[in-house]
C-alpha cells in the first residue's frame, strides 16, 4: 500500500498530541438529530444532504443501489442513510482515503454477485415484481449517484465510482447510464494520462481500471507461482488481444512514472512478460524481463515468481532463499 | 500527572530485512527494549548469530520481554502440545533473563488446528475459569509477571465491549498485566465504529504495562456490511491513526513500562520500507519525548 514517507517523524508525533487534545476537551455529542420524516427517500436524503461532498454523496448512492441490485436488505443502510450516521467527518466512510480508495477499486474490480437472477427470468411467483420495483430503485441512484459525480473533480476515485455505476447499469439493463458512465471513465482515464502530476495512489487506482478493462478482452490471470506445466492461452481474437494488449502497455507506462522499487511496476513488467509467453510472444516476453531485470538489479528468472514468506506472505524479487519456518508474531 | 518515561523498543525478527532496518538505530542505542516471540525456536529454527547476540545483550540488561503466539491460552481442552510448549517455555525463561512474559487473548487451537489466528472465545465462567489455570501454568513456566495481549478479531459488538473486562477477570489470580496492542485496538475501532476513547475505556487501563504499536491492512468486507475490515496483519507502517491512539493511551495508561514496534519479516525488503520503520519508530520516541521529557 502506498504511503507517505516524505512526512517527518515530528509532524505526525504532533498530529498525534493534537488529536489527543481535541479528544480529551471536545464537547460531548448532541444526545439526539432531527429525523427525516419516513416518507422521505433515502435517495432525496443524500441528494439533499448539505454536509457531504458530491463524492461521499455518490458513494452511499451507489451502496444504496448495490443493496437494491443484489437484493440485500436495505432497510440498515437507509436508516443509517437517513439518520446521516454515515457522514460524521471523523469516523464516516471518507475518513481513511487509503480504506475508501480500496474498498472502492475492490468493488470495481470484482463487480456483483454472479448468482443474481434476471428480473424476466425464472423465479417464484411475486419475485419479478420484486426484481423490476428494485431495479427501478437502483436506477434511480445510479442516476442520482453519476449526477453527483458530474460535479465532482475527475480524480481516480471519482472514475473508480463510474466503474461502479457502469458495471451496476449493465445489471439493471440501462444501456443509456452504462455508455455514459463508460465514456466519463475513458474521458477522465485519458485526462490522468496527459497529466504529470497525478500522484502513486491516483497512478495505481487508474492501472487497476486499465487492468480490469484488459481483462475483460481477453480473460487470463497472470498467477503468482508458477504452473507444474507450462501454460499456453486458448486463442483470443486478434482484435481483443490488440486493444488488450495496448491497455496494458498503457498501465505499465503509467506505472513507469513510479520508483523502480515499486512493487506494482516490477509486477507489471513481470506479468506482462508472462502475458506475451502464454502467447508463444517470445520477443515481446524477453523485453518485458530484461526491462523486470534493470529495475530490480538482479538477471536470473528465478525472480519471476516469489518464494513463501511469514504468515502468509511472500518475498519477491530475492535470489537468496528466504527461511520461512519462523512463526509470525501476530495477534 | 507525570510517571515514569516508558522504555521504547522493537519486536525482533531474525530476517535481514529487519537486520538492516534497524542496524542504525541500535548503534544508536535509540532502542532501550527488546522483544522476543520465543516459541519461535520450539520447532527447532535456529536465529542467525546477530539475533542471539542482541537477546543475550538485551537480557544481561534487564530490558528483555518475552512475548509467546502458540500457547492459544483459551483453548477448551489441555493439549499435549500445549504441555510441551510450556515446557519449551520454562527452559528458554531458565537460560535468558526477561522482564515479563505475554500471549495473546483468545484460543489459536481447536481440534487438528494448531496455529491459527487468534479468535475470541464465548466469554463465560467455564471458558474464564479455562483461561485463568492456564495463566497460572504460564506464570509457573516463566517464573516471571504475565500478562495478555487484546484482541483485533471480535464477532460483533459485544464481545469487542466485554473484551477489556473479561482479560481483567482473566488476570486477577495471577496479578498479571495487560498488554496493550494499540494496531489492534484501532481494527475494533475501525471494523465496529466505537470512539477511541470509549472503547479504550472499556479496558483495565492501570494494568497495562506494555504497548504494541504496528501497521496492517484492508480487506475487503465479504458481507458487504462495512465498507472494509482492519486486519492486524504487521505489513505495513504505522497508521498517523494509530499514532493517536497511543498519545491518547500514554494519556490514560499511568503504569506503562515498555513500548514496542512490530513489523512482520520479510515485509520491508525495499530500502524506502526500512526508511519507514525506522521513521515510525522515531514519531513514537517523539510522542514519548513529548509526554516524559
Amino acid at each position: 500500500m502506498t504511503r507517505s514517507i516524505d512526512r517527518p517523524a515530528k509532524t505526525k508525533a504532533l498530529l498525534a498530541i493534537a488529536f489527543v487534545s481535541s479528544m480529551l476537551t471536545a464537547p460531548p455529542p448532541a444526545l439526539c438529530k432531527e429525523q427525516p420524516t419516513t416518507a422521505q427517500s433515502a435517495i432525496e436524503v443524500i441528494v439533499k444532504n448539505g454536509q457531504a461532498t458530491p463524492e461521499e454523496k455518490a458513494l452511499n448512492l451507489l451502496q444504496l443501489a448495490n443493496c437494491y441490485v443484489t437484493g440485500r436488505d436495505s432497510t440498515i443502510l437507509e436508516s443509517q442513510l437517513k439518520a446521516g450516521s454515515r457522514h460524521n467527518s471523523n469516523d464516516g466512510p471518507f475518513h481513511n482515503t487509503a480504506r475508501v480508495d480500496m474498498a472502492l477499486t475492490h468493488w470495481a474490480e470484482t463487480g456483483w454477485p454472479t448468482n443474481l437472477a434476471a428480473p424476466n427470468g425464472p423465479g417464484q411467483p411475486g419475485q419479478k415484481a420484486n426484481f423490476i420495483a428494485n431495479y427501478a430503485l437502483a436506477d434511480l441512484a445510479i442516476e442520482a449517484a453519476t449526477a453527483q459525480l458530474s460535479q465532482a473533480a475527475k480524480s481516480p476515485r471519482v472514475l473508480t465510482m463510474y466503474r461502479i455505476a457502469s458495471n451496476l447499469s449493465q445489471i439493471t439493463k440501462n444501456v443509456k447510464c452504462a455508455e455514459a458512465c463508460t465514456k466519463a471513465l475513458n474521458d477522465g482515464i485519458q485526462a490522468c494520462e496527459a497529466n504529470k502530476s497525478v500522484d502513486s495512489m491516483q497512478i495505481k487506482t487508474i492501472v487497476s481500471i486499465l487492468k480490469k478493462m484488459a481483462y475483460g478482452l481477453v480473460p487470463i490471470q497472470i498467477a503468482d507461482y508458477k504452473a507444474p506445466v507450462p501454460v499456453h492461452a486458448t486463442a483470443v481474437e486478434m482484435k481483443n488481444f490488440d486493444e488488450c494488449e495496448r491497455l496494458k502497455l498503457r498501465a505499465a507506462a503509467l506505472l513507469d512514472r513510479l520508483p523502480a522499487g515499486d512493487q506494482d511496476r516490477r509486477k507489471a513488467h513481470r506479468d506482462l512478460s508472462l502475458w506475451y509467453s502464454q502467447f508463444g510472444k517470445n520477443d515481446k516476453a524477453l523485453k518485458e524481463k530484461q526491462e523486470l531485470f534493470k529495475l530490480v538489479g538482479v538477471n536470473d528468472d528465478s525472480i519471476l515468481y516469489p518464494q513463501p514468506g511469514m504468515c502468509g506472505h511472500v518475498v519477491w524479487w530475492s535470489v537468496k532463499k528466504v527461511d520461512n519456518s519462523g512463526d509470525c508474531g501476530m495477534g | 500527572m507525570i510517571h515514569k518515561k516508558p522504555k521504547l523498543g522493537l519486536s525482533l525478527m531474525p530476517t535481514e530485512d529487519f537486520r538492516l532496518a534497524t542496524a542504525e538505530l541500535f548503534q544508536s542505542k535509540k532502542v532501550e527494549a527488546l522483544e522476543w516471540s520465543f516459541d519461535f525456536g520450539f520447532n527447532g529454527v535456529i536465529a542467525e548469530s546477530w539475533s542471539n547476540n542482541l537477546l543475550d545483550q538485551f537480557s544481561e540488561a534487564g530490558a528483555l520481554t518475552g512475548h509467546g503466539v502458540e500457547l492459544s491460552p483459551l483453548s477448551a481442552s489441555f493439549s499435549i502440545r500445549q504441555r510441551e510448549w510450556l515446557a519449551h517455555a520454562k527452559q528458554e525463561f531458565e537460560s535468558r533473563k526477561y522482564i515479563h512474559a505475554s500471549e495473546h487473548f483468545g484460543f489459536s487451537e481447536a481440534g487438528p488446528i494448531e496455529n491459527g489466528a487468534p479468535l475470541a472465545v464465548p466469554m463465560n465462567e467455564q471458558s474464564l475459569r479455562l483461561g485463568k489455570e492456564m495463566m497460572k501454568r504460564f506464570a509457573e513456566a516463566t517464573q516471571c509477571p504475565v500478562g495478555l495481549e487484546n484482541l483485533a478479531f471480535a464477532f460483533s459488538l459485544e464481545d469487542v465491549k466485554r473484551q477489556g473486562d473479561f482479560i481483567d477477570r482473566l488476570l486477577s489470580d495471577v496479578d498479571g498485566f495487560l498488554l496493550l496492542d494499540l494496531h489492534n485496538i484501532f481494527c475494533q475501532v475501525a471494523n465496529f465504529n466505537m470512539s477511541e476513547l470509549e472503547l479504550l475505556n472499556l479496558y483495565p487501563l492501570s494494568e497495562v504495562r506494555e504497548m504494541h504499536l504496528s501497521g496492517g491492512s484492508w480487506s475487503h468486507s465479504v458481507s458487504g456490511s462495512r465498507i472494509a475490515v482492519r486486519r492486524d496483519t504487521h505489513d505495513d507502517g504505522v497508521p498517523q491513526e494509530v499514532f493517536n491512539l497511543t498519545a491518547l493511551a500514554l494519556k490514560l495508561c499511568p503504569n506503562v513500562e515498555i513500548v514496542i514496534l512490530e513489523r512482520l519479516g520479510y515485509t520491508m525488503m525495499e530500502p524506502e520500507q526500512q526508511e519507514e520503520f525506522r521513521e515510525d519508530f522515531n514519531t513514537i520516541r517523539e510522542i514519548l519525548d513529548h509526554y516524559y521529557d
